[in-house]
């Protein structure tokens, strides 16, 4: 073992959840390192395999779903092998998960207060009285008006963001050193949104609390993280601190993603989200998987398997463009002009 | 809430009303009248008899003078039991049905949680197989035949081992009630067991329950606060069905087993078409399960926040 390990090491995961039609890989073949008090986001689009991700590192995988080969770490420790009552101790403990559906990540039929304390009375072993008034401390720390109250409602009581809120604040109640929040601001409005962001930044300069944030919104990555790892169907397609990645993205598909924003988008024509679907993860492709979407792929994309390219000590990309062996043959332009050359 | 009780109230006595009245009217429609069983009654008694039982009045008179006496509580005297006031037949009687019937639920409801939870459980595996076929059997046989297979069963028990363990039918302690409470509640318990299965299942996909879990709290506090809390939920919608099925399934059980509850009398009156007691029983019956509905709405409200605190 080395002399500094990371918080969180996941280490060539791949996931497959059988089911009737075939074992689908929703992940395959994942590195990623967190440092304590760091904020790395993963992007990418819907079904990239960006939540089956987040579940694999709880050991929470829906039923059929398991980690085919890889590892997860936490200070070093394996976590994927772990029975259930070794979970329990990481569970909420250590590793904090919000969800992606505040609605329905609730129980309806439990009031909010007792939903957070009960995560104190059994981690912490705190008395109910006093886990309540831990519980309404929270929330109020939440900035969650009249906390007192609103401990004592129901979740269909409460607004979405102030369930989103609430859901932190559950989640953090133990003081656990890594939050993995699943898109924690989809289906808000952008002012509770930019509240949210904020608050979550407040709590890490508090707290040294490191999150992995997920999230398909380029504009939340900008506002918290510093580092990004891009998603595209079941693989890290690019790693790279957010001024590298925003600045020189080295995959087509980041490149893609970027244009997609409103900010960056010149001309009066429409939005050009990246135009095709992404590959059936029943049966993914043996070349690159963005081949059919891509436009500056090669003949040898389709087939030969992709190489990971350290583009600098920090950044790296899964194509073909930044291997060596094509850069330097000059058998194909720089990315730009290419791309230039298209429209 | 107290509103939602008001309106709740409200609602059951035009129900209860309604049900009188249909009574009346259907009784009314059937052809004979109370007089016509007795073989040629003496023409000067029956005028008699027609006053005395007010049926030589109009019948909207009649109506209202049997809505007052239902509303006041008097259901009138028996045709065919000499001197019997129907109100004494049911205050005699239904104490025996309704220990039968109560029995019969909790045994229903009690059985259908824990069958249901360990067929849920066990999905797919023996466990679950065997509780789903059992329940499929339990709701395909007709309570009669239950009864006469139970009845079967306790002759040949009794034959094995040479005394009396069980009596076959009659009235009086646990033994008499233990098997025909639990034929009375099989069908019951199988359709609810049924339902608390698939419910458990939804739950067990929810979200929220993996929150739970993602919380990394106890399996004992999951399962009982987060899982099983939220599965009964559909099951208790279902007990005021429950309450009928049983009520009604108590006629035919009670008469096999020669139970002497206010069922038993029911059917014997209808067979001697003593008007009285049909009404009476009817009326009774009919307000009786309103009443229980509007408990089960109203438990069903403490349970569900969305209800209670929503209303
Ligand atoms: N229970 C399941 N059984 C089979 N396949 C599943 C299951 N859950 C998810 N998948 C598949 O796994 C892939 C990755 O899903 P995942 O939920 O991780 O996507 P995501 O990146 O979180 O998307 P979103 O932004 O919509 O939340 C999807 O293609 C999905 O079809
Ligand atoms: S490997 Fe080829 S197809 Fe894939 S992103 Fe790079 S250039 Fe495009
Ligand atoms: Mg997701």
């Amino acid at each position: 073992m080395s002399l500094h390990e990371p918080l969180l090491s996941i280490e060539a995961l791949h996931v497959h959840i059988r089911t009737a039609a075939g074992i689908v890989q929703p992940v395959r073949g994942i590195d990623l390192q967190l440092e304590a008090g760091e904020t790395l986001a993963i992007v990418g689009e819907s079904g990239c395999g960006k939540s089956m991700t987040a579940l694999a590192v709880m050991g929470l995988l829906p039923v059929g779903g398991s980690v085919a080969a890889g590892a997860v770490r936490l200070s070093g420790y394996r976590l994927d092998n772990l029975t259930e009552s070794g979970w329990r101790e990481v569970r909420g403990r250590r590793i904090g998960m919000v969800f992606q559906n505040p609605m329905s990540a609730f129980n309806p039929t439990m009031r909010i207060g007792e939903q957070i304390a009960e995560s104190l009375v059994h981690h912490r072993h705190l008395d109910w009285d006093h886990a309540h008034r831990r519980a309404v401390a929270l929330l109020d720390r939440m900035r969650i008006p009249d906390a007192a109250t609103r401990a004592q409602q129901y979740p269909f009581q409460f607004s979405g963001g102030m369930l989103q809120r609430a859901m932190i604040a559950m989640a953090l109640a133990c003081g656990p050193e890594l939050l993995i929040a699943d898109e924690p601001t989809t289906a808000l409005d952008v002012s509770v949104q930019v509240g949210l962001l904020e608050l979550l930044r407040e709590l890490q300069t508090e707290t040294g609390l490191a999150i992995l944030l997920i999230t398909h919104d380029l504009a939340i990555v900008a506002e918290i993280a510093q580092r990004v790892a891009v998603m595209y169907a079941g693989q890290i397609v690019e790693q790279a601190p957010v001024d590298a990645l925003f600045a020189q993205p080295a995959h087509p598909y980041t490149a893609g993603l970027l244009q997609s924003l409103p900010e960056r988008h010149e001309g009066a024509g429409p939005l050009s989200a990246i135009a095709g679907t992404p590959p059936d993860l029943l049966q993914p492709p043996a070349g690159c998987a963005f081949y059919d979407r891509c436009p500056a792929a090669l003949r040898l994309c389709a087939t030969a398997a992709v190489p990971r390219v350290e583009i600098s000590a920090t950044q790296r990309a899964l194509c073909w463009l930044r291997h060596p062996a094509v850069v330097g043959s000059g058998a194909v332009p720089p990315l730009a002009e290419q791309q230039g050359s298209e429209s | 809430m107290t509103g939602f009780l008001l309106r709740r109230l409200l609602s059951s006595l035009i129900t209860i009303w309604f049900i009188a009245t249909a009574t009346f009217f259907v009784m009314h429609a059937v052809p004979g009248d109370p007089l016509s069983n007795e073989k040629a009654v003496n023409p000067e008694i029956r005028r008699h008899l027609e006053a005395r039982y007010g049926l030589d009045q109009p019948v909207l008179t009649q109506y209202g003078i049997f809505l007052r006496n239902m509303a006041t509580g008097d259901f009138g005297i028996s045709f065919t039991q000499q001197n019997r006031r129907v109100n004494d037949i049911i205050r005699e009687h239904f104490p025996v049905s309704a220990l039968l019937g109560v029995v019969a639920l909790v045994i229903a409801t009690l059985g259908a949680l824990l069958f249901g939870a360990l067929s849920a459980q066990f999905r797919d595996r023996w466990p679950d197989r065997t509780i789903m076929l059992s329940v499929i059997f339990a709701i395909s046989v007709p309570s009669f035949v239950l009864a006469a297979l139970a009845q079967w069963g306790i002759l040949s028990l009794n034959k094995a081992a040479g005394f009396t363990v069980l009596p076959v039918a009659g009235w009086g302690s646990w033994r008499h009630l233990i098997v025909p409470a639990v034929v009375l509640g099989l069908g019951t318990m199988a359709y609810m067991t049924r339902l608390m299965r698939s419910s458990m299942l939804e739950v067990a996909q929810a979200d929220y329950l993996r929150t739970a879990r993602a919380k990394g709290l106890g399996s004992l506090r999951i399962f009982v606060f987060h899982h099983m809390r939220n599965a009964l939920l559909p099951v208790v919608t279902v007990l005021g069905p429950a309450i009928a099925a049983v009520t009604t399934g108590g006629f035919v059980v009670e008469l096999i087993f020669s139970i002497p509850g206010l069922g038993r009398y029911f059917v014997q009156a209808v067979q001697q078409l003593d008007y009285t007691v049909i009404m009476g029983t009817t009326v009774f019956y009919g307000a009786f399960l309103v009443l229980m509905v509007m408990l089960v709405d109203i438990l069903y409200g403490l349970i569900d926040p969305r209800i209670r605190v929503g209303k």
